[in-house]
């Protein structure tokens, strides 16, 4: 599975999703029900850095590509 | 250098008491003589949206200041720890999530982060930094904790050789969180700092314009090599005036201000000396034009054909091609 279907996946998927944005290092979701994340899975691919709810979103710190997940993710929520 | 002096009492924090309290630079005073703060809203027991006297909205952060209290309620400004104000993406919901959550050390830290670099780049480092920054930073302090990895940053590259201020002052803040927090950031830190810092011209809080317009300058500075077979000194002076242009430009652009009109001759006269810069002038207005919907104006080409025969002569000079 590649990162932005896994990261879908993993936040519930995009029924779950009410928004994303993104800032310079993180991916910010912000969802419907921040009880669906499967934090687990998250945590296991080795390309997030740290994925934490912060300020009524759940925040996703990449390695690197943040641009191009954001992309892509925009792309299947749409 | 700051903007308004503290009169507010650090009493009942529990966090940050190990800062010098004169060096707290909290913004904004507790309000002249008379000056009251009404509720608008409570986010919770802590923080409350307020409205003063002149109809400005300001969150506001106290122990207990929005226990029972009900919209329309005088705030007891004696409670008063912490006030910001909202601007732009800076919603008042965004400020409030922020600064319930947020430890008050990493804001006090990010407020004194803001108050170097305005000494060190100018005053248009205002207050708008200090949320969107604080948010960062703090971030970056709870990845150093969790022993997360480094991020690589988009236009890494590009922050560092078209912002060399941003970035020395980024990086004397990343020595400032070492002296104070005993945690010395990855220098890679100091990349979206500087973006923050860059961001402040536009006095908004969100870095879209900033990222935009850095891989604007990029694309700039690839067209003028491919056209004239140079390559560009990113660390030259000339570099950095043309760069210092193309913010300007952004700047009057989004604030729909234009140069004043310079005389038919000076067109003339750049236009015969420098037909191929004129022409790569107009160009990158047109690509400007159709990015970002703006009317570029021919004073604003003038001003880019004579940057561009600036680097396309330094290029030439320093023997690039």
């Amino acid at each position: 599975m590649t990162l932005v279907e896994a990261l879908l996946e993993a936040v519930g998927g995009r029924a779950n999703v009410a928004s994303l944005t993104r800032c310079w290092a993180r991916l910010r979701f912000e969802l419907h029900d921040p009880e669906l994340v499967d934090q687990a899975a998250i945590d296991a691919r080795p390309e997030v850095v740290i994925a934490v709810h912060q300020h009524g979103q759940f925040q996703v710190a990449l390695r690197s590509g943040l641009l191009e997940t954001f992309d892509g993710l925009t792309d299947l929520l749409r | 250098m700051t903007t308004a002096t503290v009169e507010v009492p650090l009493r009942g924090l529990d966090r940050g008491q190990a800062l010098g309290q004169d060096r707290l630079g909290c913004r904004g005073s507790r309000g002249r003589e008379g000056m009251g703060v009404k509720v608008l809203k409570v986010f919770n027991n802590n923080v409350v949206l307020g409205v003063d006297d002149h109809g400005a909205e300001l969150v506001l952060l106290g122990r207990g200041l929005g226990f029972q209290m009900a919209p329309g309620a005088e705030i007891d400004l004696e409670r008063v720890e912490r006030r910001f104000v909202p601007s732009g993406a800076t919603t008042p919901e965004r400020i409030a999530a922020f600064v319930d959550e947020i430890p008050l050390a990493d804001i006090e830290l990010t407020e004194r982060v803001v108050d170097l670099a305005r000494q060190r780049l100018g005053g248009h480092v205002t207050e708008n930094v200090l949320i969107p920054m604080a948010d960062h930073l703090s971030f970056a302090l709870r990845r150093a904790a969790e022993g997360a990895g480094e991020i690589e940053y988009p236009l890494q590259w590009e922050v560092h050789s078209l912002y060399p201020a941003e970035v020395a002052v980024a990086r004397e803040a990343l020595d400032l969180v070492a002296a104070e927090r005993g945690v010395r950031l990855p220098d890679v830190e100091a990349v979206p700092l500087a973006l923050h810092l860059v961001n402040a011209q536009f006095g908004a809080a969100d870095l879209s314009t900033t990222v935009q317009m850095t891989e604007l300058l990029r694309e700039v500075i690839d067209i003028i090599e491919s056209e004239y077979q140079v390559e560009i000194d990113e660390g030259s002076v000339d570099v950095a005036r043309f760069v210092t242009h193309l913010r300007y430009l952004f700047v009057r652009q989004r604030a729909g201000k234009k140069l004043r009109e310079t005389p038919e001759e000076l067109h003339a006269a750049l236009r015969s000396a420098r037909p191929n810069e004129y022409t790569s002038a107009g160009r990158i207005g047109t690509l400007l034009a159709d990015r970002f919907g703006w009317a570029v104006t021919t004073d604003e080409i003038l001003y880019l054909a004579l940057h561009v025969s600036r680097l396309v002569d330094a290029a030439v000079a320093g023997g690039g091609s």
